[in-house]
């Protein structure tokens, strides 16, 4: 629990009454509170949040392609001698490559513009925790419109170099597919 | 090395793959496994690499229990259906993998790896292509580089799953008759997975057939194709007719068709079968006895070959074959009435 009585205050304070009531008494949080390791309201916790709502992005794009490939060439592997990390490096990564990248690009693309777990469990403290969506409702709200906008282009920009890149990668993909 | 298969059995969900099978193969050994498809030659081949577990039973290499010893460990050299080659990597890559992937200590320096690969391309004929992608090459040749990459880790044993399967009819005869003269130089226990009878009669030194997840056979190709030992057997190498009837004491007469060879009288009311092949067939314009007359429906002349389908009086085909001069000496053509009797006829009692 301490590691949840020491959030370095913000908007976070009215998160915590919440938060406090499901937090077991012993486990895993207690263990990291003890090592000082944060997770919520801070990065960690923004990270594990992207996690959470992003990799099913990933998975949708590599599955079909590893269907696709079957599991003949990592057979081919093991008969060979491989061990196991060596087929998945060599043999089975290389393969999905473009796969896991186009998943990478839409998690990315997704992650950019994440507001809801973000907000939640990033406990909004300017200039360590805040998104860049985030940042732009904070500014918003603060009325300092040409900042917020600056932002929201900021964010426009960089959606549109992921679309790019997606669309490379998908030309990739297909062909991963279909061969 | 020699390869003992001890009571093998394996399930998958309903479906036994294979039932209590048990095979020995010697050092050195050419063998086939001839089945229809879901006969469980695959899935025996597997087992053997390792690839798959058995529910039942023991492989024994050299006489030492594998069952612990992962795929990895074995040393075998296997070749897939549809050669499973890694299509990011050159073919010099793909021959090289086997080398690259071994531990620190007993991996080639970089020098040996392209020294052992050349010469591996070059048995396999492709050494100018060692630069190419799988994607870029034959049939025929990617199955060469298939070849290539599964001796490259000087395997104890060598096994093929259908080697020829995906290939078009030349290409298959072409690589047939070089395979067997490259593993008569190289010497090294060999089972391969084919459904093609002519494959496993031409290349192998002993062919199993299975049938059912069981072994109906185990023997040379000419022990198998004149002595068949199950009517399964009889008909599924080479083509067979099969004519019904009851075995009367001493004598065998069989829908009109009879064989002057003793046989055990039938013990029941069921049909005997007896088998003939096409060219165990004589064909008459006499009634020479023990035959019967039938009549021509269809000829046709392939090669040196006269293939003649007969109908005899209940509606029965029978399929003939004999020699083309033989044949043009008879005079005979379609609607004729010949007179067609069996130089040997096989026969498996109804018990």
């Amino acid at each position: 629990m301490a590691f949840l009585a020491a959030p370095r205050g913000g908007e976070g304070g009215s998160l915590f009454g919440f938060t406090a009531t499901v937090q077991p008494r012993s486990g895993p949080p207690v263990r990291l509170a003890a090592h000082d390791i944060q997770i919520v309201f801070a990065v960690p916790g923004i990270v594990l949040a992207s996690i959470f709502v992003s990799v099913p992005f990933v998975a949708r794009e590599v599955i079909p392609v590893m269907e696709a490939g079957g599991s003949q060439e990592e057979e081919a592997a093991r008969v060979l001698g491989a061990s196991g990390w060596q087929t998945f490096r060599r043999v089975t990564l290389p393969n999905i490559r473009w796969g896991v990248l186009y998943g990478a690009i839409l998690c990315s693309a997704r992650v950019l513009g994440e507001f809801g777990a973000g907000s939640v469990v990033s406990g909004r403290i300017r200039g360590a925790t805040n998104t860049l969506p985030l940042h732009v409702e904070i500014l918003f709200n603060e009325y300092q419109f040409q900042a917020s906008f600056a932002v929201a282009s900021v964010l426009t920009g960089l959606a549109l170099v992921t679309l790019v890149i997606k669309s490379v990668a998908a030309r990739h993909v297909r062909g991963e597919t279909v061969r | 090395m020699s390869i003992e298969v001890r009571g093998v059995s394996r399930v998958f969900g309903r479906h036994r793959a294979l039932r209590d099978v048990s095979l020995t193969i010697g050092p050195g050994e050419l063998l086939a496994l001839l089945g229809p498809s879901g006969s469980g030659k695959t899935t025996l081949l597997r087992v053997v690499a390792g690839l798959e577990a058995p529910d039942a039973g023991t492989v024994f290499f050299d006489g030492e229990d594998s069952s612990g010893r992962s795929t990895a460990d074995r040393r075998i050299g296997f070749v897939f259906q549809h050669y499973a080659l890694f299509r990011h990597m050159t073919v010099f890559e793909n021959v090289a993998f086997g080398l690259r992937v071994r531990p620190r200590a007993s991996r080639p320096a970089d020098g040996e790896i392209r020294r052992r690969v050349d010469e591996l391309l070059a048995l396999v004929q492709l050494d100018h292509l060692g630069g190419r992608y799988p994607s870029q090459l034959s049939g025929g040749q990617r199955q060469r580089v298939a070849l290539a990459r599964a001796l490259a880790v000087e395997p104890r044993v060598l096994l093929l799953d259908e080697p020829f399967g995906a290939l078009d009819a030349k290409v298959r005869q072409e690589l047939r008759r070089w395979l067997r003269r490259l593993l008569q130089q190289i010497n090294v226990t060999t089972v391969f997975v084919t459904h093609d009878q002519e494959e496993a009669l031409e290349l192998a030194d002993r062919v199993v057939i299975m049938n059912d997840g069981r072994i109906e056979q185990d023997g040379t190709p000419d022990a198998v194709l004149e002595h068949p030992a199950t009517p399964f057997v009889m008909t599924f190498v080479g083509n067979v007719n099969i004519f019904r009837g009851r075995l009367p004491e001493g004598q065998a007469t069989l829908a009109g068709l009879s064989a002057a060879r003793s046989m055990r009288p039938s013990p029941d009311e069921h049909d005997d079968l007896a088998y003939a092949r096409p060219h165990e067939l004589e064909i008459g314009r006499d009634d020479t006895g023990g035959g019967v007359w039938v009549t021509v429906r269809d000829v046709r002349i392939v090669g040196a070959l006269a293939k003649v389908e007969l109908v005899d009086g209940l509606g029965a085909l029978i399929q003939a074959e004999l020699g083309r001069p033989q044949f043009e000496q008879l005079e005979v053509g379609v609607g004729d009435a010949v007179y067609v009797k069996a130089r040997r006829l096989r026969v498996f009692t109804n018990a």
